[in-house]
């Protein structure tokens, strides 16, 4: 048996099934009443054993907590699902049915769109999610060694002449040169973060300032424009807002749904206050 | 014949008298001077922008996804990939590592596309069927053979007709294309239409998925047939291409990326067709045509080449992974890895004048949970809920043991050792491309002008010409001046008589990740194969051995915390000192970082107990850049 479940292509999933059945002993409820969950402290230590094998420490306060809760979700769910004759009258067990309660659940989630005026409502109580970031236009120029004594040279030059040759000066750099409107976070990704938190504190009024190190070297530069974070107006986002308020209606459905679920049981926890 | 009539409409209702596409209008000259005559985007550069991408992801739609619990779609996908945090079955949440990515593709398996969701929706017909009701029953053998059943046909090719819903896959199709559409922005994210043909080759008469694997990604440029090819179809890869070919005359054009070369027991870059005739020019023409890149990295490991084809080569050992799919049976290394294939490529050059291995490449994840994990410190391996804990991956011992030393003989343990562990924090594509859209991205594809990397978005640019001059690497408008004088990546250059001639390679490191150590160059002939370093951290490389000096990097490992300094940036002119006028070479670039943690050395050290023996500790995250064939004059 083994030899064969080693050369099952099914590996993937022998292994998938094991993870599921083999954690049942622990899930199954020692009590029989239909409309009551009952942990008893032997299961809680049961899980909080299980946490401390999984982590390599002993669970705290907030964890338990969140251990406890979790584990009433799971046989809540689990309940209905055999209600609802999931169990297929074979071996039950408590978390795969509760994952299929789950999945099903989410599936079954499907909210009405909102009105306009709803979805204007909603966009305007969640105008951070849509904010157009801040923007930065800059040229630089790159030096490879943070510690060039030419940089120095060259903001000096620079400063004297404006219009001299900037492109000319410095090391030269694999990117651009110029960029415009770059968002903060691209700026990150291109130069790192200690440049962009720098660049952020420039003004914006075209003359050149530094040298800035970044992770690539060191930079003179110039901010030509910050186009500062903003909100945009309703109707050109409208079908982006549309698309956030289903998936959050979507996420507050799937929940409502498992607490409705749940709220039909009583639950009892072996020496908690009612 | 039901086969052919399938094509015949999939080809019908999609030729919409769209123009003929010119071959020779495929792959434009490398040139910054033929910038394409379009409306720009905001950043828009001429010298080419480098933009990275993971083109490999599997959602819910994918039959085996869907067994390990993913329930993500391929909108959550794109939304993982614009920086969103969405959650892994195991119930914890993924966010992209280094900041969101300038293009993404969903590649859910073509075969059986969307039906196993439909098998687990009560109400749907097809959760009627018997085999939907074993494969979502509780009881383990009845899953296993219901979802073996269906492995064994995509293997075999062989339909089964109560879960083959032709309507439903291509609905699901529809979906997959149209989430793309959404999500692909001109200027800012780039998204493709593709899907991922599962070919596997036959491993034993056993019945089993285990095999060899022959899979393809395919990626549409702009409009997608209504239809997917899926090994259902035939498990040929070159009737896939016949098929990308028939749609290619109709307008609609596609490329195929093969990938895990180095599972797919030697048949990946075999010497004989599919079916085992000699190879011809027609081959090979076709199959470049259809595949001009091959994936080199991803989570199940390196296909660049292997120490026991490589034994002069000290970085060949890097996350070697060689276990044919679903089995532990080593796969075939020879025929299995890319730098071998190039040396075959070079003898067929040389003995019967075509090419079938002229690719470039590129990286991917592979992910089946809709979003990859690039980062050594934060990863979540490939498979949902079966290798989605430290310990089902076995970076951490099994039982809540604090050492390696007593590990019982279960199938989890065994599965780890064998497979999960060995899998890798990797890997994206880069491209050199004027813009972030779909045209100037796939054309980059077309023309190879790509890289590949393990995970950190490392940046390299690579260029050949009889001689740039020597100020080059100073001069501020160094990239266009190399566009003008020579080549770049993925392009060949031909010979001019009496001239050796000059490379020009120039890398970047990711500014959140480590530095660089070296520069290499590799070279290969139809004989032979050298790596020269050619651009050192500190100091030259060395002239006879073609090292650098040991830059003395290294890594705490209590803390993972990189110890000694690197470079930000690299660059050098190089010629081959063994250069010969006459003989084909292919060269292409390999940029190591300094050493870093592996990803089973972060999660032992979180949980307090030593990394595994039995692989590396850290390792040398990498680039690979297309190569450049150097073709003798005459």
């Amino acid at each position: 048996m083994f030899q064969k479940l080693l050369r099952d292509p099914l590996v993937h999933f022998v292994a998938a099934a094991l993870l599921v059945f083999g954690a049942a002993p622990f899930v199954i409820p020692s009590d029989a009443h239909e409309d009551t969950i009952r942990l008893s402290r032997a299961d809680m230590e049961r899980l909080a054993a299980l946490y401390a094998a999984e982590t390599g420490a002993p669970p705290g306060p907030d964890e338990l907590r969140a251990l406890v809760v979790d584990q009433v979700e799971t046989l809540a769910l689990a309940r209905e699902a055999r209600r609802l004759g999931l169990e297929d009258g074979d071996v039950v067990v408590e978390r795969r049915l509760a994952q299929k309660m789950r999945f099903m659940v989410d599936d079954l989630a499907n909210p009405a769109d909102p009105g306009p005026a709803e979805l204007e409502r909603w966009f305007e109580e969640n105008l951070a999610r849509f904010d157009v970031p801040a923007t930065f236009s800059f040229d630089h120029v790159y030096f490879r060694e943070a510690s060039d004594p030419r940089a120095a040279q060259a903001l000096a030059a620079l400063e004297a002449r404006p219009s001299a040759d900037w492109l000319g000066q410095g090391d030269a750099f694999m990117l651009q040169r110029q960029y415009g409107e770059l968002p903060v976070r691209e700026v990150v990704r291109l130069f790192g973060a200690e440049f962009a938190e720098a660049l952020t504190r420039l003004p914006p009024d075209g003359a050149w300032q530094g040298p800035l190190n970044s992770a690539l070297g060191t930079h003179l530069v110039r901010v030509t424009k910050v186009t500062e974070a903003a909100s945009p107006d309703f109707d050109t986002v409208r079908g982006e807002v549309l698309e956030q308020w289903r998936a959050e209606a979507r996420l507050r459905a799937n929940a409502k749904a498992v607490s409705d679920i749940v709220a039909r049981y009583k639950v009892e926890l072996e020496g908690a206050s009612p | 014949m039901a086969r052919m009539l399938a094509m015949a409409i999939a080809l019908g209702l999609t030729g919409c008298a769209a123009p003929r596409i010119d071959e020779a209008g495929l792959n434009p000259p490398a040139s910054a001077d033929n910038p394409v005559a379009q409306a720009q985007t905001p950043g828009y550069n001429r010298d080419r922008n480098a933009y990275f991408g993971d083109m490999h992801i599997h959602t819910r739609n994918s039959f085996d996804a869907y067994i390990f619990n993913v329930r993500r779609t391929p909108d959550d996908a794109y939304r993982f990939a614009k920086g969103e945090t969405i959650r892994h079955p195991a119930e914890f949440d993924m966010t992209i590592a280094g900041g969101p990515l300038d293009f993404y593709t969903v590649t859910d398996h073509a075969e059986y596309l969307g039906i196993l969701p439909a098998m687990n929706t009560p109400g749907h017909p097809l959760s009627e069927v018997a085999r939907a009701r074993d494969m979502f029953s509780s009881e383990p053998e009845k899953i296993q053979a219901a979802f073996q059943g269906v492995g064994t046909s995509v293997r075999t090719g062989e339909r089964i007709e109560d879960i083959y819903d032709e309507s439903l896959i291509n609905s699901v199709w529809a979906d997959t294309v149209e989430a793309a559409n959404q999500h692909n922005e001109p200027g800012k994210f780039t998204t493709f239409a593709a899907f991922e043909f599962t070919s596997v080759g036959t491993l034993a008469d056993d019945g089993t998925f285990g095999g060899a694997n022959l899979h393809r990604n395919v990626f549409f440029r702009g409009e997608a047939p209504v239809r997917v090819f899926s090994t259902l179809d035939s498990t040929n890869p070159e009737d896939l291409w016949n098929w990308m070919d028939g749609l290619r005359r109709a307008g609609i054009e596609s490329i195929a990326i093969p990938h895990n070369s180095n599972v797919s027991d030697g048949q990946m870059f075999r010497l004989e067709t599919f079916g085992g005739a000699p190879l011809s020019a027609d081959y090979a023409a076709q199959r470049m045509r259809n595949e001009p890149l091959v994936e080199v990295t991803q989570v199940k490991g390196t296909s660049e080449t292997h120490p026991d084809l490589s034994p002069n080569d000290e970085w060949a050992d890097f996350e070697i992974y060689d276990r044919l799919l679903g089995v532990y049976t080593v796969s075939k290394t020879d025929g299995s890895y890319v730098r071998q294939a190039y040396q075959r490529g070079l003898k067929l050059v040389e003995e019967r004048g075509f090419n079938p291995f002229h690719f470039g490449l590129v990286g991917a994840s592979d992910s089946h949970v809709a979003g990859g994990s690039f980062a050594e410190s934060d990863y979540w391996s490939k498979i949902g809920i079966v290798d989605g804990t430290p310990v089902t991956r076995g970076s951490v011992p099994a039982n809540g043991a604090r050492d390696w030393s007593d590990q019982p003989d279960s199938l989890q343990v065994n599965n780890a050792r064998e497979w999960f562990s060995r899998w890798s924090a990797s890997g994206l594509t880069g491209v050199w491309a004027e813009e972030n859209t779909r045209e100037s991205i796939f054309d980059a594809f077309r023309r190879k002008e790509t890289f590949a990397t393990t995970g950190p978005r490392i940046k390299v640019r690579f260029f050949a010409a009889g001689g740039f001059g020597k100020d080059i690497l100073n001069a501020p408008d160094l990239v266009a001046r190399a566009y003008k004088a020579g080549v770049s990546m993925g392009s060949d250059l031909m010979g001019q008589a009496g001239t050796s001639p000059e490379f020009l390679v120039w890398a970047q490191r990711d500014p959140g990740a480590a530095p660089l150590q070296r520069v290499q160059i590799v070279k290969v002939t139809s004989q032979t194969e050298t790596v020269y370093d050619v651009a050192c951290a500190s100091g030259v490389p060395d002239a006879v051995t073609h090292r650098c000096a040991d830059n003395g990097a290294g890594v705490d490992l209590a803390t993972c915390t990189p110890t000694g300094d690197g470079a930000a940036d690299l660059r050098a002119l190089w010629r081959d000192p063994a250069f010969r006028a006459s003989e084909h070479a292919a060269y292409y670039v390999r940029v190591l970082e300094n050493p870093t943690c592996r990803w089973s050395t972060w999660e032992a050290m979180r949980n307090g107990t030593p990394p595994r023996p039995d692989v590396a500790a850290t390792i040398q995250e990498r680039a690979y850049t297309s190569p450049i064939w150097y073709i003798p004059a005459n």
